[in-house]
């Protein structure tokens, strides 16, 4: 699992902690039933506070994507398809606001604000497709 | 949980200053607290206070499950400091100092103390009044954290460290945690150092406790807001929850505190985009003692 | 900077004005307090006071040392201020600094000493106007007897030596001091021969200055900023090292000191002197030497000097209506109390062995407290051991004075221990009062200037040496030594009283108060 996180931000650390957990389970990077790293090894990686990395654990499992084994580390839940969807979308839909902030500041007019988007879209998923194939 | 210390209304006078005014405060075991203030504002005196070296004026205070002024060896050698101007025995060399200190504590860990010196790379002939001010630090570190204290307070213990050196204290902070279950509590005005590891922060403002929360909710409570307009920006915002702004034409900074759910609101009454960025501790520090809570 | 320029920064260095009041006060006061003392005296033995008056003070006697205290002091703080002014941030920038403030420092040692004299005899004349002594005779005496050259020559040498002479002569120290403090045991050659005193000194006045104000003992000190007299006093965890002066630690051996006194008492003796082990003893040999040398050779003045003989009808006198001890036996009393308290209050405040650092030691306050009254008890007992080693070396030079005097006079071959006592009581009742001093002020929470901190501790050695030695003076005549035994037992338990009182005192500063 690999989560970048800067205490400088100002965006509190469990929290930067949470969305990117929960970001990695909902686009599938971490899989269901993967074991995340122990409390105090994250610790030590990332070099903080541990109860900040048990907080954020803590309200993923709230959250009902992470669950405890008893004697194990958190693992992955299995989430039914829908829980994913719903998800994935309200996980879109934040980092397009502010997307969608910028075309109204600049002006840029509706249809050309969604070609421009679709465009982007289309070349990334074409790189992917030749990454793959 | 047992507190690791707590001070209950406490308040020090020096003749006719007041350096704590009535401070409540408890610590849980196992924390890492911030202690955050201007220069003046107290943080030295409440170590001063929680270790016992210093007697309230009024108020009580209680390390490790005593009254201070009756603190005993038992407590005393499980306790760490580390202090802002090192108070040591200059003519003595590092090594002889360390030597020295080690007397007093029955179960000193030679294994952490040079593991520590050569992380730090101090050495260990050099005298101790001729140190660099970085090196003194790091020399109160060591002093402080051998003998596995259960409680350390560390005053200003980085400020005079360059940055690799800062990492290996910093993890080695957590370290400590996980191995001694050390409850820390970090005064520092280089608000980079602690964000990091604490996770409780208290801000003192001339004797009084102003912040007493984890670091979360001033980042919560305080952020900045980028507000856009087509119209030129005319008037300065008169709403109380802003507590600084700075207005180009069609451009404006403000500092808001407690407006999350203010955004849309905003943008509908001045027809303006509202875009909300956090602010880490250093910004926020001085918005602490522009409005006292 | 012209020569008047140099003059004025040098006497408006907060040094040396405030010296000069503080002096002033600490003279008057303390004068007054044994006045006020001795006026009881004459109340209780009307025409008794007049007598001590005229013991202690008849011919200037212990005034010289007095004096000679004064000049030293003067030259300490003039001399520490020109330090001052050669080693502030930007002195290296100012041309010529040495050459210019040379003729300006030879000005204020001078006019400072003659203000020295004139402090003390007023203040003197102030006192005996009090009791109704002679004081005419004492004028004369003391005007007669301390010509104002040898104590202007005095005050330049002291005041050469503290600025800073190379650090090579820093080993002369050891020669140097008895030699200049044996001049006023040399003051009956003075009093004959003033101007062959004046110039057997110059030369070495002389030397003296032109080795401090010279370029070679500027180049081997750098002109870097040093603690100035208004920053913070000395604490041990400050002092360091004598420039040049080899590491000879005290190797520290102990593994863990618990909660064991002793342990406690050699940590503290180790944080305070643990660099120089060497020169404890070489200094205590010092002490010794400089004390043996004045109370031996004023003996032999007693006999072989014409001045000496006036001296000796005085105390040859016997005293009125009491019994007692004889006449030379209290001058010994009282001028080794003025040694064994000024020394034991100097000692007291600067060479402790209590625990200095300002920071977190792992004792509870009560055991602080216990290991603070130990050490200072240690510290009482260790400078009443060097006074016995003094006085015992004394002892030597009396047989040849007048040995039949001497057995006639102490009565038996214990009389001598009787003269030990009363001195060494009144150390243990007065050392306590510097070490509680030392212990809120000197070594407190609140950190006083390096001036201020000098300041206290020279008044202090002057009150506190005056009412001891008027203390033991009066004890002579309110409770005549009759049984050795008795003394043993009275002195011993006011000693104790004391101790006592201190003890409480102590336990009493760590309950209450801050340590930092």
């Amino acid at each position: 699992m690999v989560v970048v996180i800067d205490p400088h931000s100002g965006v509190p650390v469990f929290r930067q902690l949470r969305d990117q957990i929960r970001f990695q389970i909902v686009s599938g990077m971490l899989a269901t039933g993967e074991e995340l790293p122990s409390t105090r090894a994250l610790s030590a990686e990332l070099g903080l506070n541990p109860m900040t990395i048990s907080k954020a654990y803590s309200r993923l499992e709230m959250e009902g994507l992470l669950e405890k084994r008893p004697g194990l580390c958190l693992v992955v839940r299995e989430l039914d398809p829908e829980d994913i969807d719903t998800r994935r979308v309200a996980q879109f839909r934040d980092s397009a606001k502010p997307v969608a902030a910028v075309a109204r500041q600049l002006g840029l007019p509706r249809e050309e604000a969604m070609r421009i988007f679709a465009e982007m879209l289309d070349g990334n998923s074409r790189g992917k497709r030749e990454e793959r194939g | 949980m047992r507190s690791a210390f707590e001070l209950d209304n406490v308040t020090k006078k020096f003749g006719n200053a007041t350096a704590l005014d009535g401070v409540t405060l408890s610590i849980p075991e196992r924390a890492i607290v911030g202690l955050i203030g201007r220069n003046g504002s107290g943080k030295t005196t409440l170590l001063h206070h929680v270790v016992g070296l210093q007697l309230p004026t009024s108020g009580r205070c209680t390390t490790l499950g005593r009254p201070t002024e009756m603190l005993g060896s038992e407590e005393l050698s499980r306790i760490g400091v580390v202090w802002q101007e090192g108070r040591f025995l200059d003519w003595m060399s590092v090594d002889q100092h360390i030597r020295y200190v080690s007397s007093f504590y029955e179960g000193w860990d030679v294994v952490r103390e040079q593991s520590l010196v050569t992380r730090l790379e101090l050495d260990r002939k050099a005298k101790v009044g001729a140190l660099s001010p970085g090196n003194a630090q790091k020399l109160g570190i060591v002093l402080a954290v051998c003998h596995h204290p259960k409680l350390l307070l560390l005053d200003e213990p980085m400020s005079a460290l360059d940055p690799i050196s800062r990492e290996h204290v910093l993890a080695f902070l957590l370290e400590l945690l996980h191995e001694d279950g050390a409850t820390t509590v970090i005064s520092s005005h280089v608000m980079r150092d602690i964000e990091s590891i604490v996770e409780w922060i208290i801000c003192l403002d001339r004797g009084r406790v102003t912040v007493d929360s984890p670091l979360d909710t001033p980042q919560d409570r305080y952020n900045e807001w980028v507000v856009t307009s087509e119209q030129p920006i005319a008037t300065d915002f008169e709403e109380p929850w802003v507590l600084s702004q700075r207005t180009n034409e069609h451009k404006a900074h403000l500092l808001v505190r407690d407006a999350a759910d203010r955004v849309e609101w905003f943008e509908t009454k001045y027809h303006v985009d509202v875009q909300s960025q956090p602010m880490n501790l250093e910004r926020i520090f001085p918005l602490l003692h522009q409005h006292n809570a | 900077m012209s020569w008047g320029g140099a003059l004025y920064r040098l006497l408006r260095r907060p040094a040396v004005l405030a010296w000069i009041p503080l002096a002033g006060f600490a003279s008057v006061s303390a004068m007054l307090a044994v006045a006020m003392v001795w006026l009881w005296v004459d109340f209780s033995l009307p025409g008794a006071a007049r007598i001590v008056a005229n013991l202690a003070f008849g011919d200037g006697a212990p005034m010289s040392v007095l004096v000679l205290a004064f000049s030293t002091m003067t030259g300490m703080f003039v001399g520490q201020a020109i330090k001052e002014l050669q080693h502030c941030h930007f002195s290296w920038a100012l041309p010529e600094l040495r050459r210019r403030l040379l003729p300006g420092a030879l000005l204020v040692g001078l006019i400072v000493a003659v203000f020295a004299r004139e402090i003390l005899s007023g203040v003197a004349l102030l006192a005996l106007a009090i009791l109704q002594a002679d004081p005419m005779r004492y004028l004369l005496a003391f005007w007669e007897a301390f010509p104002p050259a040898s104590v202007g020559l005095a005050a330049l040498a002291f005041m050469a030596f503290w600025i800073g002479i190379r650090p090579s002569l820093a080993n002369c120290v050891g020669v140097m001091a008895p030699l200049l403090v044996s001049i006023p045991l040399l003051e009956n050659a003075i009093i004959a021969h003033p101007l062959v005193t004046v110039m057997a000194t110059a030369p070495l006045t002389a030397f003296l200055i032109h080795e401090t104000f010279s370029v070679g003992s500027a180049r081997a000190r750098p002109f870097i900023a040093t603690k100035t007299l208004t920053g913070g006093g000395q604490r041990a965890s400050t002092r360091t090292r004598r420039r040049g002066a080899p590491a000879r630690d005290a190797a520290w051996r102990i593994n863990y000191l618990g909660d064991q006194l002793i342990n406690w008492l050699r940590a503290g003796a180790y944080e305070n002197h643990g660099f120089r082990p060497a020169t404890v003893r070489i200094a205590s040999i010092l002490v010794a030497a400089v004390a043996t040398s004045y109370l031996g050779w004023r003996v032999l003045d007693v006999w072989w000097t014409t001045p000496g003989a006036s001296y000796w009808n005085v105390y040859g006198r016997a005293l009125p209506g009491r019994g007692g001890y004889p006449s030379l036996s209290s001058l010994v009393s009282t001028n080794s109390t003025f040694i064994a308290v000024s020394l034991a209050v100097l000692l007291a405040c600067y060479a402790s062995i209590s625990l200095s650092r300002r920071s977190l030691y792992p004792l509870a306050r009560r055991q602080l407290a216990r290991i603070e009254f130990w050490g200072s008890v240690a510290e009482t007992l260790i400078i009443c051991g060097l006074m016995i080693a003094v006085l015992i070396v004394f002892w030597t030079f009396m047989p040849l004075a007048e040995p039949g005097a001497w057995r006639r006079e102490l009565g038996g071959p214990y009389g001598w221990m009787a003269l030990l006592l009363r001195p060494l009581a009144t150390v243990f009742m007065l050392t306590p009062i510097a070490q509680l001093f030392r212990l809120r002020y000197i070594r407190g929470p609140v950190r006083w200037s390096m001036v201020r901190e000098r300041i206290s501790v020279i008044a202090l050695v002057l009150i506190l040496t005056y009412v001891g030695g008027s203390i033991v003076v009066l004890s002579y005549y309110v409770l005549p030594a009759t049984s050795l035994l008795g003394d043993v037992l009275l002195f011993g338990a006011v000693g104790l009283l004391f101790q006592s009182a201190y003890q409480r005192l102590v336990e009493w500063h760590f309950a209450t108060a801050d340590l930092v």
